[in-house]
């Protein structure tokens, strides 16, 4: 999924220039092209190929790492301070590094074993964390800083890696649509294009994830290889797929102004993808994408005047805040034209409650801050178009379908997901999301992951150990306990 | 997140998207050189074999005993081009120049070396509204007007021809021409070269738009000669002897289709018209391009050596929807929001234009 920023401090970034591009020898759409640099590490067991996007990639909180922050650096030990003692590393906890530590017996996070393309820190993208006990989010690093101005470079961006000389089982690219998998060769932009420069502008900023992930990931590979095409020189044996997400994501965050994916384009896409990775010699097993409406990071109108009173609590007391949320709920929704079935999103939240606690008015708010109820209704729409799509794909393809969606759904619709007494609910905060209300938290990561193992069990015959998802829980940061 | 105007307006200018002027690519410049290097020589052989096709005014002769020109001959000429119809440029077309030089070796084998230069404007590339993507999206992120900075896309085609042409006469009387040719071609386009980064398939790539190699195996036959009236029919096949950028494999042999007739108002003066189905094949084309052609025009002869020809022509792609231009991709946005590198995709193209030649030697009768 695409990585946004939350916080202020996360969307204001010094200008620097990222170059990428050179040479332009583009191999034929989806031929296996094999590592130029590295090896691959061992598979004892069973040699898997992760293709995807942020979830494959393992992003959380915005950002992608590979290794621990320690101590997170605006940790007080006091009450005041944030109450994480680190910064968490993300790729290791993400779905498919649990998937490959359960089928190989290997844990993902050393960086001589590991089949991830592990990033040092403070990682790519901008990682948040809660910079005091209010919870109010900031980044550890700068849009343009540290990894961030190496990751853009092909020659510079083996700099941003742990295991530079580690050729990645996992290929998932942040923020890559199902058509960008397939044809993406190099950066579309740089890092820290404000999203009122020029034309293209907002248009970079919907981009910037797949941008500065791509040569960190693909690296080890020639210029201008593809995701798929890197995917298929690996030769797996069994080849996971998850796409689509960002499909809707950034139709989502240009406000509808970017055009959707056609389904029909999705679904071809797909199918040219699957027999790609099949002709490598790969079994392939295809999962459908969530509701994203569901995600946290989208919070539905109606649920408007309890967030908002929540989030007041703290500063203008209980009772106070029973009134002043209601209130500002239906004073968002009259000034943004929100709509039954709208949403704002947490990015927004974020903004409407720094103008509130700075005395000031509503703030102006753009796309990626707000969803309007048409655009919701087309979104939804779409979500379920991309899940038929799929399905079909992996019909035509003779791939096994990861029903990924069926039991989020139905988690969902029963209130979250139930880990622990008090996990794992959809809602900002609630243990489901990390803290960009967009990827897992580590236990929804496992949730998943058995997901994948239930089907790849049940569909290829592997015998695959299920995660234990209550281990998992107990050391969440991201969970409250 | 802000939004973007490029959204709200899903409309801009070319203005921003910068890109080398080298976009142009093939009309009908092979039929022109088919016709000097190959339907010519062997149009000129035939003529000068059926006695009765003699332009008007000749004195009448014995027949001879039919076969090529033997010994060395040349032909040289300069031209100057104009196009017309709707390109959305007001760009000139440069000059050329034609040089030939042949060896007849006996009557039945002749060896020959052409150079020709031909310009021409193609249209697509400074008219009409195309969508604008961004390299790995799928959907497009706005649209370009094309006139809104037009791109230098006159074109100067420059062609190397080496032939071999061998007279058969079928039953002692009916002349006809097997000319093995072989054929590489460059261009200079806006006044550089013809490399170009282009969208193909969905990935960028650099290509030379206008250069190919090619075989050809000519046989040509005479339909009618009389003393006003002189026409041949010219089938080829033909075959792309480079693959490279899109070209797909396996490279099947092509047939291209020419006929050629000649009405001669008087001794100096000849009008003709040459339709004809061309095949081209350039680093852009999965598949060749069929592009039905029509030319025509006058010559007049001032001296026995020197002449002056008028030749209009005009050709199109009919196995592409659309000329030109057809989309353009950003590959990078600049950190000012811009641009900083894009690439069009160029589909099949159609030309028009008039050529004016004064030249040494006789526009229809190259030596062979």
């Amino acid at each position: 999924m695409n990585s946004r920023a939350l916080a202020a401090a996360a969307l204001i970034a010094g200008l620097s220039a990222c170059s990428g591009g050179g040479g332009r020898s583009i191999p034929a759409l989806g031929a296996a092209t094999a590592p130029a640099g590295g090896t691959p590490v061992a598979a004892p067991r069973l040699r898997l190929v992760g293709v995807g996007d942020s979830l494959t990639a393992g992003v959380q909180s915005n950002g992608l790492m590979g290794a621990d922050v320690a101590p997170n650096p605006y940790y007080t030990g006091r009450a005041s301070g944030s109450p994480f003692p680190i910064v968490q590393a993300t790729q290791t906890h993400g779905f498919w590094a649990l998937l490959w530590s359960q089928a190989n017996g290997i844990a993902a996070d050393d960086a001589a074993t590991s089949p991830l393309p592990l990033i040092a820190p403070p990682g790519v993208g901008q990682i948040l964390v809660p910079q005091d006990s209010s919870g109010s989010l900031t980044s550890i690093s700068a849009a343009c800083g540290a990894n961030n101005a190496l990751a853009f470079n092909y020659t510079s961006a083996s700099g941003t890696r742990l295991n530079p000389a580690a050729v990645p089982y996992d290929v998932g690219i942040p923020g890559q649509t199902v058509h960008e998998a397939l044809y993406q060769v190099a950066p579309q932009t740089s890092c820290g294009v404000a999203a009122d420069a020029g034309v293209f502008g907002g248009l970079a900023n919907i981009v910037t994830s797949e941008s500065g992930a791509l040569y960190p990931v693909l690296g080890n590979f020639p210029r201008n290889t593809t995701q798929v095409a890197a995917a298929a020189g690996l030769h797996g044996t069994i080849d996971t797929v998850w796409l689509g997400s960002n499909d809707l994501l950034k139709y989502a965050f240009s406000a509808g102004a970017l055009p959707p994916t056609d389904p029909a384009a999705l679904q071809a896409d797909i199918v040219a993808i699957v027999h790609a990775l099949q002709e490598s010699g790969a079994k392939v097993a295809v999962a459908n994408i969530v509701d994203i409406m569901h995600i946290a990071f989208f919070v539905a109108q109606p649920a408007l005047p309890a967030v908002f009173g929540a989030r007041l609590t703290p500063i203008i007391g209980a009772a106070a805040a029973a009134t002043a949320g209601p209130q500002l709920a239906a004073q968002v929704d009259a000034t943004y034209h929100l709509g039954s079935g709208g949403y704002l999103t947490i990015s927004g939240l974020t903004k409407i409650l720094t103008a509130a606690g700075q005395g000031q008015t509503l703030p102006q708010l753009g796309a990626g801050d707000i969803v309007p109820d048409a655009l919701a209704v087309k979104i939804i729409a779409l979500n379920a178009a991309y899940n038929a799509a799929i399905a079909a794909a992996v019909t035509q393809t003779g791939a096994v379908l990861v029903d990924v969606h069926g039991p989020l759904a139905t988690a969902y619709a029963g209130g979250g997901i139930p880990v622990a007494a008090k996990c794992c609910g959809f809602i900002y905060g609630q243990g489901a999301f990390s803290l960009d209300g967009i990827h897992p938290s580590n236990t929804v990561y496992a949730v998943i992951a058995n997901i994948f193992i239930q089907t790849l069990n049940a569909g290829f015959g592997t015998s695959i150990p299920a995660v234990d998802v209550k281990a998992v829980y107990a050391t969440d940061i991201y969970a409250p306990h | 997140m802000r939004f973007c105007p490029l959204f709200a307006a899903r409309v801009f200018t070319l203005c921003t998207l910068v890109f080398a002027p080298e976009v142009a690519r093939a009309d009908d410049a092979l039929g022109r050189v088919t016709r000097s290097s190959l339907v010519m020589p062997a149009n000129s052989v035939i003529r000068d074999i059926m006695a009765q096709a003699e332009p008007v005014g000749t004195p009448h002769r014995p027949l001879r005993s039919p076969g090529l020109p033997t010994g060395l001959t040349y032909t040289l000429d300069a031209s100057i081009a104009f196009p017309y119809g709707q390109t959305g440029s007001s760009a000139n077309l440069p000059g050329g120049i034609d040089a030939v030089l042949g060896y007849g070796i006996n009557k039945f084998h002749r060896v020959q070396a052409g150079y020709y230069e031909f310009q021409e404007y193609p249209f697509g590339f400074n008219t009409g509204t195309v969508p604008v993507y961004l390299q790995g999206l799928s959907s497009p992120v706005g649209t370009a007007n094309l006139s809104g900075q037009p791109v230098d896309a006159a074109t100067k085609n420059k062609i190397l021809t080496l032939v071999s042409q061998n007279l058969f006469l079928i039953g002692g009387k009916l002349p006809v021409i097997i000319s093995p040719t072989y054929l590489a071609r460059t261009a200079n386009v806006g006044g550089h070269g013809d490399t170009q980064l282009v969208e193909i398939n969905g990935f960028p790539q650099t290509v030379h738009l206008r250069s190919s190699q090619e075989y050809l195996l000519p046989l040509t036959v005479p339909f009618v000669a009389s003393p006003r009236f002189f026409g041949t029919l010219t089938a080829a096949a033909q075959w792309n002897v480079n693959l490279n950028g899109a070209n797909a494999a396996p490279n099947h042999a092509q047939i291209f289709e020419l006929l050629y007739l000649e009405y001669r108002a008087s001794r100096s003066t000849t009008v003709f018209v040459q339709p004809s189905r061309l095949v081209q094949y350039f680093a852009i084309d999965p598949d060749p391009e069929y592009v039905p052609t029509l030319l025509f025009g006058i010559s007049h002869k001032f001296t026995k050596n020197t002449f002056v020809q008028m030749l209009g022509s005009t050709g199109g792609a009919s196995n592409r929807k659309h000329p030109g231009i057809t989309s353009i991709t950003c590959q990078q946005i600049a950190p000012n929001g811009s641009c900083a590198i894009s690439a069009p995709a160029v589909s099949g193209l159609h030309a028009a234009q008039v050529q004016i030649q004064f030249g040494i030697g006789s526009p229809s009768v190259i030596p062979l």
